[in-house]
């Protein structure tokens, strides 16, 4: 079980919107790279740039870690939100960084290290987004672009229930929790 | 395309699959005929810190299969399950044990031993399958063929997945990252294929 939630702030640090959804969810190339694992031999994945490519199994294959400024790795936002398929690559309108109007301020990916009881396990990683661009940012869709040896890939797509508006001066927190229960 | 009855979907009801990642456990005989379809409850703690390790590029804690609590590290071995034939710490394993599963279990509950002996099944190699696509989901399959010259028939009633770990110290050892309970007779003379199926529904 994944869940998104999205929770946008006003410049005043008060909270004017927040959505917590499952995740709609993993794509095609989360399980395209976990073969690849099991079975220790390349096969293909699409990048986001719509490339197929052929990663062997890798240490940095599933890699969501990166800095500040960085709107190519790590969980991504977008604006558009025709519904998620297997197979989608990409978000289909993503927000690139910046501080001009349709763009918004990508802080580093940060996780919080795995809990665990008998009946679950959990970890969680977020993603700051801070609005400086002079106008209003609405938020439909989400995601996670991962790396793989020789490329990138996107993992899971989410379409929000609701758009998420972050304004001028504001910042959005969007946290993926992954949660493991015995059912 | 359908091209075996491995890839059919499922015959008997099982449980609706969630958005996400889904683990079916399927049994069938030497003919192909499915004996038995169960999902399983959940991937367990040592897979989802091993995803974790891989997501953050960080290490995570794991327990290996004797319950030793260790760190695993990124990389091109983690996940592995291509058990040899007659390797029993790696791949598909099944077992004798109905104790409940935990999110924590390390190993089975009771390991059925390689060979031909009294209450032992021959293992077969681990193999995973390609990849294959329906409308709202892919797929793949990791199939262990079991087979019974003990002598007498049988009783499984555990299985799971022992994949590689890589661990801080560039040391690889075996983790059990899938324990399900499912019972099933394998007859003296006769095989099973054990086939886990991993889905992603959207």
């Amino acid at each position: 079980m994944i869940t998104v939630k999205v929770e946008s702030r006003n410049s005043r640090g008060e909270i004017v919107g927040l959505v917590e959804t499952p995740a709609q969810s993993l794509v095609h190339n989360f399980l395209r790279v976990l073969r690849i694992q099991m079975n220790q031999a390349a096969a293909t994945v699409q990048t986001i740039a719509g490339n197929w490519i052929s990663p062997v199994p890798y240490s940095t294959n599933y890699m969501a870690t990166v800095g500040e400024n960085v709107d190519g790795r790590g969980i991504v936002v977008g604006t558009v939100a025709d519904p998620v398929t297997i197979h989608q690559s990409t978000l289909h309108g993503r927000i690139p960084h910046g501080t001009v109007g349709g763009q918004l301020l990508y802080k580093a990916v940060t996780f919080v290290a795995p809990t665990e009881t008998a009946s679950l396990f959990q970890f969680q990683m977020s993603r700051v987004f801070m609005n400086r661009s002079g106008v209003a940012a609405t938020i439909v869709e989400v995601g996670i672009y991962s790396d793989v040896i020789y490329g990138t890939v996107m993992i899971d797509r989410t379409v929000l229930p609701s758009p998420v508006v972050v304004p001028d001066g504001g910042q959005v927190t969007i946290v993926y929790t992954f949660r493991g229960t015995l059912g | 395309m359908v091209t075996s009855k491995l890839f059919a979907d499922t015959p008997t009801k099982v449980e609706e699959p969630e958005k996400g990642i889904n683990i079916y456990v399927h049994v069938e005989d030497e003919l192909g005929n499915r004996v038995l379809s169960k999902k399983s409850s959940t991937l367990l703690s040592n897979f989802y810190a091993a995803l974790y390790s891989h997501i953050s590029s960080s290490l995570a804690y794991y327990r290996r299969l004797d319950g030793t609590i260790d760190q695993v590290t990124p990389s091109s071995k983690t996940f592995s399950v291509k058990g040899a034939s007659g390797q029993t710490n790696l791949g598909i394993v099944v077992g004798t044990s109905t104790t409940p599963v935990s999110m924590t279990d390390f190993s089975l509950g009771s390991q059925i031993p390689h060979g031909i002996g009294a209450g032992q099944l021959l293992y077969g190699s681990t193999d995973v399958t390609d990849l294959d696509f329906l409308s709202n989901m892919t797929r793949f399959y990791v199939t262990r063929l079991f087979t019974n010259n003990s002598g007498a028939d049988i009783t499984v009633n555990e299985v799971g997945i022992l994949a590689h770990f890589y661990n801080r110290y560039g040391f690889t050892f075996p983790a059990l990252i899938d324990r399900t309970l499912a019972t099933f007779v394998v007859p003296h003379g006769s095989s099973r294929n054990v086939i886990y199926e991993i889905r992603v529904v959207v």
